[in-house]
């Protein structure tokens, strides 16, 4: 029995009444196809066609018939869904002659990790995800606010919050996730779930999937649950650290080295000053909006220096302390607002092009980087992250690898978006400014 | 004397405060939810014994918020419409209790209908309950049958031996037959076949 055929076996006796052919757009928001069970033959023969056009980013009127390739391993029936069940399948965007579609930020995955096995690795990512759970008020809007309306007892989401977490939790693991820790997190309302590494595409989609998971079990709990960096001045923003590590194509770590002294191979320094020496350049991609670059100010445990370390909590890159086949490294200025796909493309290559060209780190940190006056900061090397998403864009324009990642036509959609962003956000007059200047001036 | 639980969701503020003045006065504890957000909310914390949901709830559709309460167990519902239409029929089929209560509310009519609802509603939830178990215990008995069958096959006992060296299995690590054979399937099995 072929795989297709498998499939249309267990969608029937599982009695799966709607599937959703699942894609992402380029600013990482997840879009569905919805389709009855009897048009499954179809769509797993390659031929749901959805208008490009009607999508953000992807293509301009005259191109617009695009192709939907369910990748059939990816296909998972939602727990909270009955009579009917529902499932979706993730799926790559093809054009109509039979090519992959460039404007598919999981194709332009795809091409780096082909690129990385040309060069004899697969990459392996275990992600951290943070976010806020909060209440809502009677317009259904999401508010800060922790007291909920016409209180009888205070439902505020800190109570609430630990059981919706124990539910998205179960959820995911009927989904198939292995979840290696859950947990509250620093900030009032702020949760983090972690779950097992895998091989980069797998934990790209992965991520995608956990996000609407949350959304849906925040909102059966009357919760909205948010992926935004920094909601709230002063407290904790929401981090997306990325733990990675390259394997050759047997499976064997290759970050791993029992003879150094760091027990860390070639492989991982000369990885490691790729993504340092083009760090700048995907901040674009990692920390994506206006609101990313709040998050990434010294004093709430978020990265603002590039550099590494083993004993740091503060660097961008951080060596945990396990050896052996757990051997990796931790990137921690990514955020939940990067679309999972290009975020790892862009970091990928940039480790890639450090192993390419054999480049070396600088030394690791051992002070805490936050009390080091601009002179140490210098003789240390150390650069920072850009501090607004206009400086983070103008260092992706000027960066070959990070835009080789992307492809020329995501580079330009991405961007345009991005500077569009940024003007929509500087135009705008906000309190603060009318706080602190319509007095005074 | 147990006093009954009823939240009452409906986004009119006049409305919400006619059905629970009502219910009140017949000597029920009500709790008010304004939306479908608040209504999730205040179920989960309260796990009241019944939630009347109005039909135009703002925030949700009264259809979605009515199945989420059911399916997670959390209440059972009742639901508050001024028309009664063929599609509002066909969605209150789906729920535990066939029955809903209709604007402008009739004190003695709403007092039937809740009482009809609430003791219907805990004979479902016993019976569910009594489902429950008894699939759990089928499942349970399938599972060691398959054991005991793989015991006879790979070590040549009877069946009678089969059961034994289950039962001592189940003892001496102290935990349920059923998780003995689950164990021995795995052990003699490891290919991870159980349904």
């Amino acid at each position: 029995m072929s795989q297709k055929e498998a499939l249309l076996k267990k969608v029937k006796e599982l009695e799966v009444g709607f599937i959703h052919l699942q894609f992402t757009d380029i600013m990482g928001v997840m879009k569905n196809v919805s389709i009855l069970t009897d048009q499954l033959d179809k769509a797993l023969d390659n031929e749901m066609m959805f208008d490009g056009s009607s999508i953000d980013g992807f293509v301009r009127i005259e191109e617009s018939d695009m192709y939907l390739w369910p990748d059939l391993d990816t296909f998972t029936v939602f727990p909270w869904t009955s009579q009917p069940k529902e499932a979706r399948i993730i799926c790559d965007v093809y054009k109509p002659d039979g090519t992959p579609f460039v404007g598919c930020p999981r194709n332009a995955l795809k091409s780096v990790l082909k690129e990385a096995e040309e060069m004899g690795y697969t990459m392996n990512v275990g992600p951290e995800c943070e976010f806020f759970l909060f209440n809502t008020d009677e317009q259904g809007n999401p508010t800060l606010d922790t007291h909920d309306n016409a209180g009888y007892f205070d439902l505020a989401p800190i109570d609430l919050g630990g059981s919706a977490r124990l539910d998205m939790v179960n959820v995911l693991t009927e989904m198939g996730f292995e979840i290696e820790a859950s947990h509250h997190e620093v900030a009032p309302g702020q949760h983090e779930i972690d779950f097992k590494y895998a091989d980069a595409l797998t934990t790209a989609d992965n991520i995608m999937t956990f996000k609407m998971a949350v959304r849906i079990v925040a909102q059966r709990h009357g919760l909205h649950a948010t992926f935004m960096p920094k909601p709230r001045f002063g407290i904790n923003g929401s981090g997306m650290h990325i733990n990675l590590s390259l394997a050759t194509l047997e499976g064997k770590n290759a970050f791993y080295d029992e003879v150094d002294p760091m027990q860390l191979s070639a492989t991982t320094y000369a990885f490691l000053a790729g993504v340092i020496k083009n760090a700048r350049g995907f901040a674009a991609v990692t920390n994506p909006t206006v609101n990313s670059y709040k998050r990434l100010v010294p004093g709430y445990e978020a990265p603002v220096m590039i550099a590494w370390s083993a004993s740091n909590r503060s660097p961008l890159i951080r060596i945990p302390a396990k050896r052996g086949n757990s051997t990796r490294i931790e990137l921690r200025n990514p955020d939940p607002s990067a679309n999972p796909y290009l975020a790892l493309a862009a970091i990928l290559r940039a480790g890639l092009d450090g192993i390419k060209n054999k480049l070396t780190p600088p030394d690791p940190v051992v002070t805490n980087l936050y009390e080091m006056n601009d002179e140490e900061r210098s003789l240390n090397c150390i650069d920072c992250l850009p501090g607004s998403l206009f400086e983070a864009v103008q260092e992706l324009a000027k960066n070959d690898v990070i835009k080789g990642a992307l492809g020329p036509h995501i580079t330009e959609k991405f961007m345009d978006a991005a500077l569009y962003e940024w003007k929509k956000y500087s135009a705008y007059v906000s309190q603060w400014e009318l706080d602190r200047y319509l007095r005074k001036f | 004397m147990h006093r009954e639980k009823i939240l009452v969701a409906d986004s009119s503020e006049v409305s919400r405060k006619k059905v629970c003045d009502m219910l009140n006065r017949q000597g029920y504890w009500t709790f008010q939810a304004t939306d479908g957000a608040h209504t999730l909310r205040v179920a989960r914390k309260l796990k009241p014994d019944l939630v009347i949901i109005d039909a135009g709830i703002w925030g949700m559709s009264a259809a979605e918020l009515g199945r989420i309460i059911e399916t997670d167990n959390l209440s059972t519902v009742l639901y508050l419409a001024s028309q009664v239409t063929p599609e509002f029929l066909d969605m209150i089929q789906k729920r535990h209790v066939y029955a809903y209560l209709t604007k402008p509310l009739q004190s003695r009519q709403m007092g039937q209908i809740l009482d009809f609802a609430m003791v219907n509603a805990r004979k479902i939830a016993s019976l569910t309950d009594k489902v429950t178990r008894l699939e759990r215990s089928l499942e349970g008995r399938k599972t060691v049958d398959r054991a005991k069958g793989l015991l006879m096959d790979q070590k040549q006992l009877t069946e009678q031996e089969a059961y034994a060296y289950l039962r001592r299995k189940a003892m001496d690590n102290g935990i349920t037959l059923e998780q003995a054979a689950e164990a021995i399937m795995q052990q003699l099995q490891p290919s991870g076949n159980s349904a």
